[in-house]
């Protein structure tokens, strides 16, 4: 069974697809295990800038929403009453469906006593499934512009890459920034939570926030420092008061953020950085063990 | 003619509700009959979404012709311009029965899109 | 009063830092509101004395009467967001998934689901350190899309602008392109997209920028951190010229940014040089959101 393992954060921006990548690409080149590396933030996914790869396969994702069959309709108006979401209205003779104001919920569909709304797929966005030359697997989503919920999409990522990942010991979430629903969905189902955060006000306010969620979610939860200076004791003392450890601490390199600009792969180049990817692996592989 | 007007308070000498989808209810006024109704909208006030389109259904069912408001969502007044329900601005807050006086003498502007 | 959104698409670019680096500038009567309800992090940098936290309920939950229940399942099969479980014959809602649709309680025999209003967060007034009023919001109901309070954000933003005679109200936005965002925009007269010269900051511009062009708005771009990639910042330049969307200004990397934000303070108070910067941004923008 594959150990899964999300990178979250809660603010954007602190290094949460910098470590994905990499730390997949360690774990299948260095420790020769296997992994596939999924890309949650399907809003603005950017795993595969850095795979230089294109879609092998891409699939259209949808959620359910439900279509008015007019010829059955006795315009009773329960659909309207019942939907929680105001997404349905009844105007006159017709029923009037808000598509983007659906939560796919069924409770129309399941309650109107004349069968005259059934569900349909709506589309939402792909699902892509890419091969990289460095043999790793790497599956992500993106959502149509203008689609307001990103949790379905994530949904239909994570069913696909389980369909993938018979074999892969570990699964890396690459989640999306933020600390409600889509990050939620991005850790709902993993075994492990890393939080990357900054060492700076807003690093710790979100990071608190996410951390406040994920034990809601009763998951295990570790955090790693991006962009640490040399004395970061104010920052690890506040996530020994959360009661979370910090595993790592990656130090401010502007090499770094020179290669990551230009969307290259960042392991073997720095020793810290590699440094730091050994010691995460370290914890993964350990939290898989126990 | 009904003339729906979102309100306080269910009688003429209430002040208007600024708000459309959430008000706390709608009077809806026979300018023949010169009979009063009153929808109550609390239900609707909670909701996450979609207030305005809920207020718009239970306008159009009322058989109001007219809307006076101060606001109306884009998704609302297309539901009510679709229903065949003229939308008029409200500028200021006011008391029903003088919002209902100055659309009777013109001098209301209508809402070409909802803002 | 002009409405001006901050937005990114990336996150981490610098929208807060800059946000706040301005209102430590503007000399007109104006409403600053944090729209990244996901993750609040202005009222850190420019000054958060509570005025007024208000609670903010929408949308509902589902609460069981354990008395009334006797655990037939009927909800638990067709809760469409797996959010009910019958333990120890009780039907059990995980309170962190359940939407509020209200199916359960239509099809409970027993009657014993009732749903009731949910806190979604609270609306926050914050005096800061500027005399300038500030609205942001917290989130305590995670599944419940945060479109909702950005547009009550920005409502109580609007009223307190009418109510001051206020002539700009800026949006400090959240990341990503989804619900959220969509909120921020709506009513916007001018947008500023901050972005920095990566291909992820780059790819993820394009996409904020169709969706921006969508609705409509004229949008204005600040590279952040431009000296990282002096060939990504020329291409980020050159499509905001195909794009007819001015350059209002660039940044070099500075840790004078983060030693701000370390101090609680914003960078337009670190140097003269910094405060001048800030003060010929704000009367471009004002120029150009005319």
């Amino acid at each position: 069974m594959s150990f899964r393992v999300a990178i979250a954060s809660g603010k954007g921006g602190t290094g949460k697809t910098i470590l994905s990548v990499n730390l997949a690409l360690y774990i299948q080149e260095v420790l020769h295990k296997n992994a596939v590396l999924v890309d949650l933030d399907v809003e603005e996914p950017n795993s595969s800038i850095f795979l230089k790869t294109e879609p092998k396969e891409v699939f259209e994702a949808s959620r359910r929403v439900p279509k008015f069959i007019k010829s059955k309709c006795t315009n009773c108006g329960i659909c309207a009453n019942v939907c929680m979401f105001n997404a349905l209205i009844k105007a006159k003779e017709h029923v009037l469906i808000y598509k983007n104001l659906c939560h796919s919920c069924n409770a129309c569909a399941k309650l109107c006593p004349e069968g005259a709304l059934v569900m349909e797929n709506s589309r939402i966005g792909d699902v892509r499934v890419f091969e990289s030359e460095l043999n790793l697997t790497l599956i992500d989503g993106i959502l149509d512009l203008k689609e307001e919920m990103s949790t379905p999409l994530i949904e239909s990522v994570k069913r696909k890459s389980d369909e993938m990942s018979a074999d892969a010991d570990f699964i890396i979430y690459d989640s999306p920034p933020g600390t409600s629903c889509s990050y939620v969905e991005s850790i709902k189902d993993s075994d492990l939570v890393l939080i990357v955060t900054e060492p700076t006000p807003f690093g710790r306010n979100d990071s608190a926030l996410a951390i406040e969620t994920a034990k809601k979610l009763n998951k295990k939860i570790k955090v790693i420092i991006n962009r640490a200076d040399l004395n970061e004791s104010e920052t690890v003392k506040f996530f020994s008061e959360q009661g979370v450890q910090v595993i790592a601490a990656i130090n401010n390199n502007i090499k770094i953020a020179q290669s990551y600009s230009n969307g290259e792969i960042i392991f073997g180049k720095f020793d810290d950085f590699d440094k730091a990817l050994n010691k995460i692996a370290e914890v993964i592989i350990k939290e898989a063990q126990s | 003619m009904k003339i729906a007007v979102p309100a306080e308070d269910k009688n003429l000498e209430s002040l208007i509700d600024d708000r459309f989808g959430r008000a706390k209810g709608y009077i809806v006024y026979d300018t023949e009959t010169k009979i009063l109704g009153w929808i109550d909208n609390q239900k609707n006030a909670n909701a996450s979404q979609g207030a305005g389109l809920k207020a718009a259904q239970s306008i159009i069912e009322s058989g109001a012709e007219v809307l006076l408001s101060y606001d109306v969502g884009p998704k609302a007044f297309e539901l009510l311009e679709k229903s065949g329900i003229i939308s008029y601005r409200i500028e200021t807050k006011i008391k029903v029965d003088e919002v209902i006086a100055m659309f009777q003498e013109n001098k209301l502007k209508k809402i070409n899109k909802g803002e | 009063m002009k409405e001006i959104v901050v937005l990114s698409g990336k996150g981490g670019t610098g929208k807060t830092s800059i946000t706040g680096a301005l209102a430590a500038v503007v000399q007109e009567k104006i409403v600053f509101a944090d729209s990244d309800v996901d993750a609040s992090n202005l009222h850190l940098i420019i000054g958060d004395e509570i005025i007024k936290k208000e609670e903010f309920t929408s949308g509902y939950i589902a609460r069981v009467d354990s008395i009334l229940c006797n655990g037939c399942r009927i909800c638990e099969r067709e809760c469409a967001y797996d959010s009910i479980h019958v333990k120890n014959k009780t039907a059990e809602i995980n309170e962190m998934f359940c939407e509020g649709c209200g199916l359960c309680e239509k099809l409970c025999p027993a009657k014993a689901i009732k749903m009731d209003d949910l806190i979604a967060g609270s609306i926050i007034s914050y005096k800061t350190r500027f005399n300038i009023p500030l609205l942001g919001a917290s989130m305590t109901a995670k599944r419940e899309r945060s479109g909702k309070l950005v547009s009550e954000v920005k409502s109580k933003a609007r009223a307190l602008g009418a109510e001051i005679s206020a002539d700009y109200l800026v949006i400090d936005g959240p990341p990503g392109i989804g619900c959220p965002a969509i909120a921020s925009l709506g009513g916007a007269g001018y947008v500023i997209l901050v972005t920095e010269p990566t291909l992820s900051g780059f790819s993820d511009l394009k996409r904020v920028f169709s969706l921006i062009k969508y609705f409509r708005i004229k949008t204005g771009i600040i590279i952040n951190k431009a000296d990282i990639n002096p060939t990504v910042a020329r291409e980020i330049r050159d499509f905001a010229d195909n794009e007819k969307a001015k350059v209002l200004d660039q940044f070099f990397f500075d840790s004078i940014f983060a030693e701000s934000v370390k101090k609680n303070r914003t960078v337009s108070e670190a140097t003269e040089n910094m405060k001048r910067k800030f003060e010929n941004l704000w009367k471009k923008i004002k120029e150009e959101a005319e």
